[in-house]
């Protein structure tokens, strides 16, 4: 049996050639990117950090994506880059030291506005013993450190910014793509986990600093491994609270679902299913935490018993 | 399991609360079961007040005095008609 | 050889089984920049089943489909807003385009996706037809001066409304064709012979105005980025509407009455020639036979290259060129050559400084952000 080559198994030489030509083609759970560019952050960090993604068909790709300098006048003063789909930008370009971050980003908005065989909601999830952990939390709720935390603590990753749900049999698919931290994130989890590779730290992003953690090995390799979803949890970090769970209303948790979605109303009834398929399966809590300690043996808890 | 009413719209209720699905708009909301009780009314009813109070009178039982009641099905015609489903 | 993975689809949908992987993957991606996708997905629905498609291309008709579908729906809701929000003014409603077909219910709304939706007021009822608009919630885009200007004194259409709380666009028409044409057509014309679609109040363009007014914008439009749907739209609608065989002498009076016969020409010889599409002979060469001169011999030159996907792998090296052409001409039919060069000027100077396209792109770091919208959401 032929085993299936991965980013990391690439030479520099090769790798670079690829991006600079006619693409590197890598794998993300069901998808397929074919990305091109000739910017040294991407060359730098796309192997530190997809060394373990497989290597995708030359033949075919969901996405062709590119990342290069912009054109025009501003090009000039100051320099830039822009991210395409099959030639077309869809938003501005950023300051060059940004080119990785913006490669990241725009593979996001890939998967957020072009896979309507799916439902896409802005949500962090991770999966144990079989069961997903859906956590929807606009910025500032503490979801991504959170989320950083756990896959070091037995907890695989599946998406620290994509949670994406077969209409078909309501499961999450799994992207395993590296996670995205800022500020003090970067340091939080550099102590939490220091065995944890990081990608190279960018300053002044509208978001202020901001690096990419590489998803655990076993994270990627059991990527194709379908999880069922058995909780919404709303996590709120904030300074010096106790651990303090409460319950949702299951309705407010449909909605909050529905509105954190890219493209629930591209479903229309099929969205509207699948969400209430998983409303019903899942126990919907939210959680205000200032430990991450504590905040983890509480998920851990939660996996023993349903486990049981 | 969800609701069907009529061909239009799909309900899903729990106890704390409900969400419909308008099939004419693919619009989806959220509304509070007294609300969902309302839809289920035959249309004739939910265009006028007196019938609708006798039939959700009779499905709620005796408790509910018929002001409230009244009031409560004011307040349920409006959020439906601002959402288009009436 | 002028490439195009699209055309051949469209033409024998089947085709497109024997197609490898590679194949597949321009497929897809050339249809996606013609805004044919949707349309190509619904037409091998037609001819086959899911199991005989590769897995990898399997979702992305799918998702094709779902957009469309999902844009019909809220689409029609739309017109019915838009009607109610005009009969409050005591203004009919005459859609144009695409919102047409499927209002119309016509073969060609299937797998179609649409943008705006175009509506016709007479120049009269301009003002209140706005305000009415206004009243219900659409506002208008474009602040920029020299826009406004561009759209309210030489175009033929307002700038686009937009509605504050959906995202639903409107383009008030009161004209077909910009009020600097040679020969603009009379609305009026077009007006009364409206009719009523199946939708009470809703009225669309009658069946020969409503081919003259595809043709006449696909051929006075620069921007063909939408070319290849566009003609698409023409052979759909000739399609249809000539199994009626008085359709076609209609067709033939009408362009003359509305001159318009130019762009009917055009559209009938670009139909025969990419999509094979049946009319009688005489309508072409009656008058005089294609080509009638050399700037007809060049003209399709330039559109066997202009009506195809705009994409890398398309096309062929004169295509950039052609394309170019056919844009300086839109501009060239629609304004006035004084003002031309310095329209293209400030253009070119607002894309090389990057103020063009930035208005409509998002900041990046709102890139995941999603927008709660009032259709989604439960009631405030």
């Amino acid at each position: 049996m032929t085993q299936t080559l991965r980013v990391g198994d690439l030479s520099r030489d090769e790798l670079r050639h690829r991006l600079h030509g006619a693409g590197l083609s890598l794998r993300s759970g069901p998808l397929v990117f074919e990305i091109r560019s000739r910017e040294p952050e991407i060359a730098e960090n796309l192997p530190r950090l997809y060394a373990d993604t497989p290597l995708g068909n030359a033949a075919f790709a969901d996405f062709h994506v590119e990342v290069r300098r912009a054109r025009g006048l501003r090009g000039w003063l100051k320099p830039q880059v822009e991210f395409l789909i099959d030639d077309r930008s869809p938003f501005q370009p950023l300051p060059r030291p940004q080119s990785f971050a913006m490669l990241e980003w725009g593979m996001n908005w890939c998967v957020a506005n072009h896979c309507h065989q799916y439902l896409v909601i802005h949500a962090a999830v991770i999966e144990r013993k079989g069961f997903a952990a859906i956590l929807p939390a606009p910025p500032g709720s503490g979801k991504s450190t959170l989320c950083a935390a756990l896959i070091h603590a037995g907890w695989r990753l599946c998406s620290d910014e994509l949670t994406v749900l077969d209409p078909a049999d309501g499961t999450v698919v799994a992207l395993a793509r590296p996670v995205s931290l800022k500020n003090a994130s970067i340091e939080v989890i550099g102590a939490f986990a220091p065995q944890a590779l990081f990608g190279s730290e960018v300053p002044d992003t509208k978001k202020g600093r901001v690096s990419h953690l590489k998803p655990p090995t076993d994270s990627v390799e059991n990527v194709g491994t379908r999880a069922k979803p058995r909780w919404v949890i709303f996590p709120q970090w904030q300074a010096g609270a106790a651990l303090e769970i409460g319950a949702q209303p299951k309705s407010h948790a449909f909605i909050q679902l529905a509105e954190n979605a890219f493209n629930y109303s591209m479903l229309g009834e099929t969205g509207f299913e699948l969400l209430g398929r998983v409303i019903d399966a899942s126990d919907c809590l939210s959680l205000r935490y200032s430990r991450l300690d504590e905040a983890i043996a509480w998920f851990n808890c939660l996996a023993d018993e349903a486990a049981r | 399991m969800p609701l069907e009413l009529g061909s239009r719209w799909l309900v899903r209720e729990w106890e704390d609360g409900a969400v419909l699905y308008d099939r004419k708009t693919g619009d989806t909301h959220a509304i509070d079961p007294f609300a969902v009780e309302f839809l289920c009314l035959p249309e004739s009813a939910r265009y006028d007040p007196a019938q609708a109070s006798r039939m959700l009178g009779e499905r709620l039982g005796g408790e509910i005095d018929a002001e409230t009641l009244r009031s409560a099905i004011d307040a349920a015609f409006e959020q439906l008609r601002r959402i288009e489903l009436l | 050889m002028i490439r195009d993975a699209v055309l051949p689809v469209i033409r024998a949908p089947e085709s497109a089984l024997l197609l490898d992987l590679q194949g597949w993957d321009r497929l897809i991606r050339e249809a996606r920049a013609s805004n044919l996708g949707a349309r190509i997905a619904e037409d091998l629905a037609g001819v086959t089943t899911a199991d005989r498609l590769p897995a990898e291309v399997r979702p992305h008709l799918l998702g094709a489909r779902r957009l469309a579908q999902r844009q019909q729906v809220a689409t029609l809701a739309e017109v019915e807003r838009v009607r109610a929000a005009l009969a409050d003014g005591g203004i009919r409603l005459v859609l144009l385009k695409g919102a047409a077909y499927l209002a119309a219910g016509l073969p060609v709304s299937r797998g179609r996706v649409f943008g705006d939706i175009d509506l016709l007021v007479s120049r009269a009822q301009l003002v209140e037809a706005e305000s009415m608009l206004l009243k219900h919630g659409w506002i208008s885009t474009h602040h920029d001066e020299y826009d406004q200007r561009y759209y309210r004194e030489w175009m033929h259409e307002l700038p686009p409304l937009h509605h504050v709380a959906r995202e639903s666009t409107l383009d008030l028409h009161h004209n077909i064709l910009p009020s600097t044409a040679r020969h603009p057509p009379d609305p009026a014309l077009l007006l009364a012979d409206a009719v009523e679609t199946r939708a009470p109040g809703v009225f669309v363009l009658a069946p020969a105005d409503m081919v003259l007014h595809s043709a006449c914008h696909l051929f006075h439009e620069g921007e063909l980025d939408n070319g290849l749907r566009d003609l698409v739209d023409l052979d759909g609608l000739l399609r249809h509407f000539g199994k009626d065989a008085a359709f076609w002498n209609r067709l033939d009076t009408r362009a003359e009455a509305l001159h318009l016969e130019q762009p009917l020409r055009y559209a009938l010889r670009m139909c025969e020639l990419l999509l094979a599409t049946p009319f009688p002979a005489a309508l072409l060469a009656g008058r005089r036979a294609w080509p009638a001169d050399l700037r007809e011999r060049l003209l399709e030159q330039l559109y066997l290259r202009g009506l195809r996907p705009n994409h890398r792998l398309a096309g062929d090296r004169w295509t950039p060129p052609a394309r170019w052409l056919l844009y300086v001409r839109g501009h060239w039919l629609r304004m006035p050559p004084h003002l031309l060069t310095a329209h293209l000027v400030r253009k070119a100077w607002r894309r090389w400084t990057g103020l063009e396209f930035r208005s409509e792109e998002r900041d990046e770091a709102e890139v995941l952000k999603t927008k709660p919208r009032s259709e989604d959401r439960g009631l405030a």
